[in-house]
């Protein structure tokens, strides 16, 4: 068959499975990871962190599930839920909910785009491609081939459009999201570190979108039917690029008889009056060989999901998968990426393992005398700075009245939290970013100290949180209503007379509820997800 | 002597780097020593040291192009040279155009590099390589100038911001980016009014009370920290002790507090009060302030326009460096003037000179400088380089080198060093003191 019609035809197979069979054996999963890790926990001789207290279980895996914190609602409920299966409870709540696509929508839309996200349209996109149960691959054979004719599916070309007329950042950003690798250092030379990585594999990969190009007013990405890389390596020989994936595998092209007359698309599109696929389409076969050597694609994606919910991937740095950069825990990631392609790529099933797994469920609070395991270890969760949006979407809420919690069907809860995010896009310019080694900036400390935006959360009216506290008479429920609002928890003892002192110091009880609550949101502990 | 750019750094022994120090570092990253993003291990004394000096850049950043051949690079004369003369100079030998008798007069403290062969000739590219030293990379985010030199001359803890950019002007405008350093050496950048952002304390909130919930949000952090000992909470809660220092500076950009014969001095132009304040910021101690002056693109009446344009910059500059001087401050800032490239020796139709990469200038005064010296020349009429040929990457060099700070000092980003002027970019040592 064809190649990119064989794609094409996987495109339209690639169905959803039901929705019921989707977390079927998610358990199994999770007590594999479980296993694992324990080995090279035993191996490495360190013991774990304890496990998280539940509560800090719901806002960790609300944040990185819906991209929030929990509501009062939320929180309070949690805690007085008896069952012993709680946790799971509230995945498969907080998976089923609407906000669980608007979120990973944006986690995919970062991941892919990277200094590109924020595009309105490829975010739907990708949102309605989560909603759906897409499958990994599904989407990366849309994103790299399409087929972009129907409206909602135009978007996918966005990835390659905004990279089109830049080669390198089409090899080097395709090469990074979808396997794991950084091979920008072998344009110029065989990589230095890492013996897999020469010239060939950089221009290999390169002639996969040499032909790539925009076509007409429309802009339509398309591809040419001929052209070839040339390049000279450091001996100064000339050679013309093989078509050639990371794999080492080489694409074998097929000879055309093309009308001489009819050379390129260009000619052909003259003549014919429409835009035409190429005969050979070099992006379709990078789509089939990565899913058949699937190796890369596949432990590209669990590296990037598990550095997403553990602050760190399983290989680290995510772009630097290579032999001599192995898995800090071995066979993990192995197993992840098999489970996951023997699984139809099914996202979902492998962010509901890993929130299921003991790992993604320690402490991260070091109580023992012994020095604190290495990240790489798995043995504490991590500090992960909450990003832009989910600080401000997050703080916004809190402050706010608890509009989400009273929405009663997905299409309003979808609404409520679609507000959230416009009135929280306005601040995110102003927020740090989460990087590795997180650095506040002052840009930052200023906006949230002195921004009249910020201060108008710290206003009473309507039902917002600090007209609904001025209501409360007594200051012990005060502050452990507002705590539980923000921090989704109670007090301890300490915290609560300390607090309780601080506002009846204070002459001005409602100006002194608003500074508490200033002082809740910008302290550590709400902006970092523990 | 001719040097070749490189786009791309990794460290490799190609590129002359230390192979072993490399795998030793990927080494111990694999170990968990070092792990990914910005290494802030490095030669604690020595930048120490460097802050104790207390060095600064000012950089005046000419956007949209400015001539050379109406300032540092005259051709008198020939076909491409204009209608302006040269003049002689303070410095034996070196003339300049007409358009800047101030400055002429100041010529033994500035360097002039006349040798710039940077290739990009597109607004927003070339200003990004010139700020980088580099065309731009996929996989990492360089960070420029600014953020380099506030993270290296920067004092962590200061009351002062660390990195002030003035940019009021639309065109050519670009925000300052840390790339891969962070938000600490992000600019306090001014872009819509000389009043830097959220800095004024909220109406209706007493400055006790402003101190008081901070004390209430350290309260609470410090015992989320208490199970944690994190660097990133630690650095969160010295980021907020900044903000009550930061709001004082607040001061600083009040021209009012300045007497009026000096703002008359520097001129009633935004170009002239703004370089009053750079002046009153490096006095405070900020070690890196970016001034920019729009717009130079003069693709038409480029005559016109660069007399006006030189003619500012003539008075702003020569008043700067003037009052820098007489307050001590020159021997320890240096003053850049850069564009992102240069204009074409060929005048076209509408008498003007379009974008040009390959034969342009820049200069330096004070600190570090070679005052009176020129590197680097031009054919004739402009149109090649001579002699000397230098990239960004040397530019760059030559800004570190000049206050002191190491231009083969690496950061490590992740597994990659990275070398805070382009590996085989040398310093231009001949405008060095």
């Amino acid at each position: 068959m064809h190649s990119s019609l064989r794609a094409l035809v996987c495109a339209v197979l690639s169905v959803a499975p039901p929705a019921d069979d989707r977390l079927a054996g998610v358990d199994q999963v999770a007590e594999r990871i479980d296993q694992l890790i324990e080995q090279c926990w035993q191996s490495a001789a360190v013991s774990p962190a304890a496990p998280v207290d539940d509560l800090s279980f719901l806002r960790r895996a609300t944040l990185d599930l819906v991209g929030r914190v929990p509501t009062y609602r939320e929180a309070t409920g949690f805690a007085a839920d008896t069952s012993p299966q709680k946790r799971a409870g509230a995945v498969e709540r907080l998976m089923s909910s609407p906000e669980y696509a608007l979120h990973w929508g944006a986690v995919l839309d970062e991941l892919i785009q990277g200094r590109h996200a924020g595009d309105r349209e490829f975010v739907a996109y990708l949102r309605r491609g989560v909603a759906q149960h897409k499958g990994w691959d599904a989407v990366f054979r849309e994103i790299m081939i399409g087929p972009w004719d129907a409206d909602e599916q135009k978007p996918a070309a966005r990835f390659l459009s905004r990279r089109v007329r830049d080669i390198d950042a089409l090899t080097s950003d395709t090469s990074r999201v979808f396997f794991g690798v950084e091979v920008a250092c072998a344009k110029c030379h065989d990589h230095p570190l890492v013996s897999d990585w020469t010239q060939h594999h950089y221009f290999g990969m390169a002639s996969f979108f040499n032909r790539t190009f925009e076509f007409g007013k429309e802009k339509i990405v398309a591809e040419k039917d001929s052209d070839d890389i040339n390049f000279v390596d450091r001996k100064g020989n000339q050679h013309t690029a093989k078509t050639m994936f990371l794999s080492g595998r080489v694409v074998d092209e097929p000879k055309f008889v093309v009308d001489p007359k009819l050379k390129d698309l260009k000619d052909r599109y003259k003549t014919e009056g429409k835009y035409l696929a190429p005969l050979f389409s070099r992006r379709a076969e990078l789509v089939s060989v990565a899913l058949d050597q699937r190796e890369f694609f596949s432990r590209a994606i669990v590296n990037h999901i598990w550095a997403n919910l553990l602050g760190r991937g399983l290989v680290h740095p995510t772009d630097q998968m290579h032999s001599e950069n192995p898995s800090s825990v071995p066979d993990l990631l192995e197993f992840l990426s098999d489970d996951l392609a023997a699984h139809g790529y099914s996202l979902d099933r492998l962010i509901a393992a890993i929130v299921s797994s003991r790992a993604y469920q320690l402490s991260s609070t070091w109580q023992s005398a012994a020095e604190p395991p290495g990240d790489e270890l798995f043995a504490r969760a991590q500090l992960r700075a909450l990003t832009p949006a989910q600080f401000a979407a997050s703080a916004i809420l809190v402050a706010g009245d608890s509009a989400l919690d009273q929405a009663q069907t997905d299409d309003e809860r979808i609404k409520r939290r679609q507000e959230l995010e416009d009135k929280a896009r306005a601040l995110t310019e102003s927020l740090d970013r989460r990087t590795t080694n997180f650095q506040s900036s002052a840009t930052e400390a200023l906006f949230m100290s002195n921004n009249p935006a910020v201060q108008q959360w710290l206003v009473p009216g309507g039902n917002n949180l600090v007209a609904r506290l001025a209501t409360l008479g007594e200051t012990d429920k005060m502050v452990d209503t507002a705590a539980w609002t923000i921090l989704g928890r109670a007090l301890d003892a300490d915290e609560r007379n300390h607090l309780v002192r601080w506002i009846d110091a204070k002459e001005d009880r409602p100006a002194a509820c608003s500074q508490l609550v200033w002082a809740l949101i910008t302290s550590a502990e709400f902006r970092f997800n523990h | 002597m001719t040097r070749r750019l490189r786009q791309h750094h990794c460290g490799s022994p190609e590129h002359g780097s230390n192979r072993r120090q490399f795998l030793q570092a990927g080494v111990a990253s694999a170990l968990g020593v070092s792990l990914g993003g910005l290494d802030a291990a490095y030669n604690v004394a020595w930048a120490d040291e460097l802050k104790r000096q207390n060095k600064h850049v000012l950089l005046l950043w000419l956007a949209g192009g400015a001539s050379q051949l109406e300032t540092w690079d005259p051709k008198p004369g020939r076909p491409t040279g204009g209608p302006f003369k040269t003049i002689p100079t303070a410095a034996t030998g070196v003339h300049i155009c007409e358009l800047m008798p101030k400055m002429a007069k100041l010529m033994q403290r500035v360097a002039v590099v006349r040798s710039l062969d940077t290739r990009i000739a597109d607004h927003g590219t070339a200003a990004a390589l010139m700020e980088t030293g580099r065309t731009k990379e996929p996989a990492i985010q360089h960070p420029e100038l600014g953020a380099v030199i506030a993270r290296e001359l920067g004092d962590r803890d200061a009351d002062v911001p660390s990195y002030v950019s003035l940019y009021l002007a639309t065109e050519g405008h670009r925000r300052p980016d840390p790339g891969f350093l962070g938000g600490r050496y992000a600019a306090m950048h001014l872009n819509q009014s000389l009043k830097p952002a959220n800095i004024d304390r909220p109406d209706g909130l007493s400055e006790v009370a402003h101190a008081e919930r901070e004390d209430l949000r350290r309260f609470l952090t410090d015992r989320f920290d208490r199970e944690r000992n994190a660097p990133a909470i630690k650095g969160y809660n010295n980021t907020y002790a900044r903000v009550r220092g930061l709001m004082k500076s607040d001061s600083l950009f009040d021209l009012e507090r300045e007497p009026l014969a000096m703002r008359d001095r520097y001129g009633h132009t935004d170009f002239g009060q703004h370089a009053l304040i750079a002046r009153r910021l490096v006095e405070a101690g900020v070690p890196m302030v970016k001034v920019a002056r729009a717009w130079w693109d003069s693709h038409a009446d480029n005559f016109e326009s660069h007399r006006e344009l030189v003619g500012e910059l003539d008075h702003v500059m020569s008043t700067l460096l003037l009052d820098l001087d007489e307050r001590g401050l020159l021997e320890s800032t240096l003053v850049v003037t850069l564009s992102e490239f240069g204009r074409t020796p060929a005048i076209n139709k509408s008498v003007g000179r379009d974008h040009f990469a390959s034969a342009w200038s820049f200069s330096m005064s004070g600190c570090g400088v070679r005052g009176g010296s020129v590197h680097g020349k031009t054919d004739q009429d402009g149109n090649t380089v001579a002699d000397g040929k230098v990239g960004a990457g040397e530019v760059l060099a030559t800004i570190y080198k000049a206050v002191g700070i190491d231009p083969k000092k690496e950061y490590r980003v992740g597994q990659r060093p990275v070398p805070l002027a382009p590996e085989g970019s040398h310093p231009i040592d001949a405008v060095l003191a």
